[in-house]
């Protein structure tokens, strides 16, 4: 009877404790995914807004090859924004978790007070730096590496650049955290045995720090294939991704239906990301 | 008598303003099993990771087989390390783990194989190739940890306070398979502890560490019987360390009088002495030089605690049938040869 009772409080208890996490999940994740989900099968209003009948329509118009092609662009400027990231992030995770305490403190907020300035004022200075007249191009020519300048503003590269610069900070951060906590011993173990600093690498403080590496990526990954205004800024409207379809849909074409279908299919590229960053740390948890 | 295998010349190294080392130097034998031995932060662990290669002195010489082992980086030592912690890889299997050392040999895929089975079969995991680090208990992660540790066939084996992770049973277990092992494979073995009986069971010598400083180097029963210093005195085994005057023919002792026995010091000047609590026999009287403050039952025999006229505490072990209780007036007699004066 006590043990009954005992284990009905310690129920009841997890319910009080999880509450908070289930209101805000209510609230910020489900709702607004499931309006969604009903908005995308509905019909668009004449000025905006939704109104019935339910169709599936949508779907089928999002197959067509101009957005499947958006997609597609979407899904590689933000995976190589992502790669270009974790190739400058996770060195610079490496070199700041082997700092001593002090200078790792350092380190990091240097990485994080830049995130704090407003993300328009950061990506404005690349246009300064990109254009034809800006300081790159210029350089360039006053060395007399070129004479004409590079077109740089105004493409995929220029948007990916932008797109690593504005968000290096959530790759770097959840991959020091891993690393952090991944026993030096271990480390010296792989030295003991014989390894090369790479091979230790390799063998133990990658496989052990994946989950944040994982996570570093997701980080990354996603903001950039939502994103719409570096496209825009940076990208000169020429490169579009399924942000400015998003936005373009609910707010230009007034097709809200068709903008929440574009949403929903981030939130299930989202969705797949997750799952396969959770199924890795899961493993390399269990281990650990 | 076996060569010197590795040969420590004037050792320093400080972190900051502390000396970790000072100026140690020491012989350890081919095929011995050698303890370092001392509180923690006696310097000790310094010394293990200036062998290992982890740390560089600031002075002096480490010598394997005559020729200078800090020139040799620490991947290609013939020196491997059994971690205290064991730093298993968690992500890999037993195999993975024992193997990993060989994987980073010139051997051929299923020389690596072989061997590391053949390790397997000889420390006894061969019904946990394929489980995890944390699928393992205590007892089990260090064989695979020691396994892991000998696969290169290290000419000298690094141990951490291999058995403070280890309950009891397992402890003693472990202490007979390290000497199993370290005569099977005929690597020296040099051991990290602040654990005195786990030097003493394991070494065959020992040496003694405090502040940075080598106390003695000497076997076991030598550390025990005649300690050179008050410290290692202290440090080894239960000893009743006394304070005394000496005398030009012995010492005098507030409670227990004058005790004569050859010592180096003149007289007049203050002295301890060391006698051990089995070298003590106890006679009750009416009014003895101590009365029993504390009496334990401890299986083969009693502890005693006397509490002497000038307050010290001596401790002795007694008979376990002996009539001695709490509140009785004790007489202590030994024999001077059991004395050692610092």
């Amino acid at each position: 009877m006590v043990k009954n009772g005992g284990s009905k409080t310690s129920r009841h208890l997890g319910w009080a404790w999880a509450s908070p996490g289930l209101v805000f999940l209510t609230l910020f994740a489900a709702i607004p995914v499931l309006s969604m989900l009903f908005m995308s099968v509905l019909t668009a209003g004449r000025f905006g807004g939704v109104t019935t009948p339910i169709n599936f329509n949508n779907f089928a118009r999002a197959t067509d090859p101009v957005f499947v092609q958006v997609i597609i662009n979407s899904l590689l400027i933000a995976g190589a924004t992502a790669f270009l990231s974790l190739l400058i992030g996770f060195p610079t995770a490496l070199f700041i978790s082997r700092l001593s305490r002090k200078w790792q403190v350092i380190m990091i907020v240097a990485i994080i007070l830049p995130y704090w300035t407003n993300f328009l004022v950061r990506t404005y200075a690349w246009l300064v730096l990109l254009n034809n007249e800006g300081i790159i191009n210029k350089f360039l020519r006053n060395i007399g590496l070129i004479d004409k300048p590079i077109e740089m503003l105004y493409t995929p590269a220029a948007v990916i650049v932008g797109m690593t610069y504005l968000y290096l900070p959530l790759m770097i951060l959840p991959i020091y955290a891993a690393l952090e906590k991944v026993d030096k011993n271990l480390t010296e173990a792989a030295f003991d045995l014989g390894s090369s600093a790479w091979k230790s690498l390799r063998t133990v403080s990658i496989p052990l720090a994946m989950p944040g590496i994982l996570i570093g990526f997701i980080f990354v990954f996603v903001p950039s294939l939502g994103n719409f205004v570096v496209p825009e800024l940076l990208g000169g409207g020429k490169t579009v991704m399924i942000g400015n379809l998003v936005r373009d849909q609910f707010l230009k074409a007034r097709d809200w239906p068709f903008g929440a279908t574009f949403a929903l299919i981030l939130a299930l590229i989202l969705i797949v990301l997750i799952s396969i960053q959770s199924y890795v740390s899961k493993r390399v948890n269990i281990n650990a | 008598m076996s060569e010197n295998l590795l040969e420590i010349r004037n050792l320093s190294k400080n972190f900051g303003s502390v000396a970790a080392l000072n100026n140690i130097s020491l012989d350890i034998k081919t095929n011995e099993m050698f303890a370092l031995l001392g509180p923690s932060g006696c310097g000790k662990t310094t010394l293990l990771r200036i062998i290992a290669g982890f740390e560089y002195p600031d002075s002096g010489q480490v010598l394997m087989n005559q020729s200078d082992l800090l020139a040799i980086p620490t991947r290609t030592r013939p020196v491997n390390l059994m971690f205290q912690s064991y730093a298993l890889f968690p992500h890999m299997d037993v195999f993975s783990n024992i193997s990993y050392g060989l994987t980073n040999t010139s051997l051929s895929k299923e020389d690596i194989s072989n061997q590391t089975f053949e390790i397997i079969e000889k420390i006894g995991l061969q019904d946990h190739v394929k489980k995890k680090p944390n699928q393992l208990s205590g007892g089990q992660q260090q064989r695979v940890a020691l396994a892991r540790a000998i696969a290169r066939k290290p000419k000298i084996l690094l141990l951490d306070e291999p058995l403070s992770a280890l309950d009891k049973k397992i402890r003693q277990e472990m202490q007979i398979e390290l000497k199993r092992i370290q005569h099977e494979f005929g690597i020296t073995f040099i051991i990290v502890t602040h654990d005195q009986d786990e030097a003493i069971s394991l070494a065959n010598r020992i040496a003694v560490f405090d502040k940075g400083e080598i106390k003695q180097i000497s076997t076991p029963q030598e550390l025990y019987e005649n300690p050179t210093n008050e410290f290692v005195a202290n440090f080894i085994g239960d000893g009743n360390l006394l304070k005394a005057t000496s005398t030009t023919t012995g010492f005098k002792h507030p409670a227990l009088g004058e005790i004569t026995v050859s010592h180096n010091y003149e007289s007049g000047k203050q002295i301890s002495f060391l006698i051990r609590p089995e070298n003590i026999s106890l006679v009750k009287v009416l009014d003895g030089s101590g009365e029993i403050v504390d009496s334990v039952f401890a299986g083969y025999r009693k502890n005693i605690n006397i509490k002497l006229k000038n307050n010290e505490i001596v401790r002795v072990y007694a008979d376990k049938s002996a009539s001695l209780e709490i509140g009785d007036q004790v007489n202590l007699s030994f024999r001077p040869q059991d004395i050692r004066v610092f």
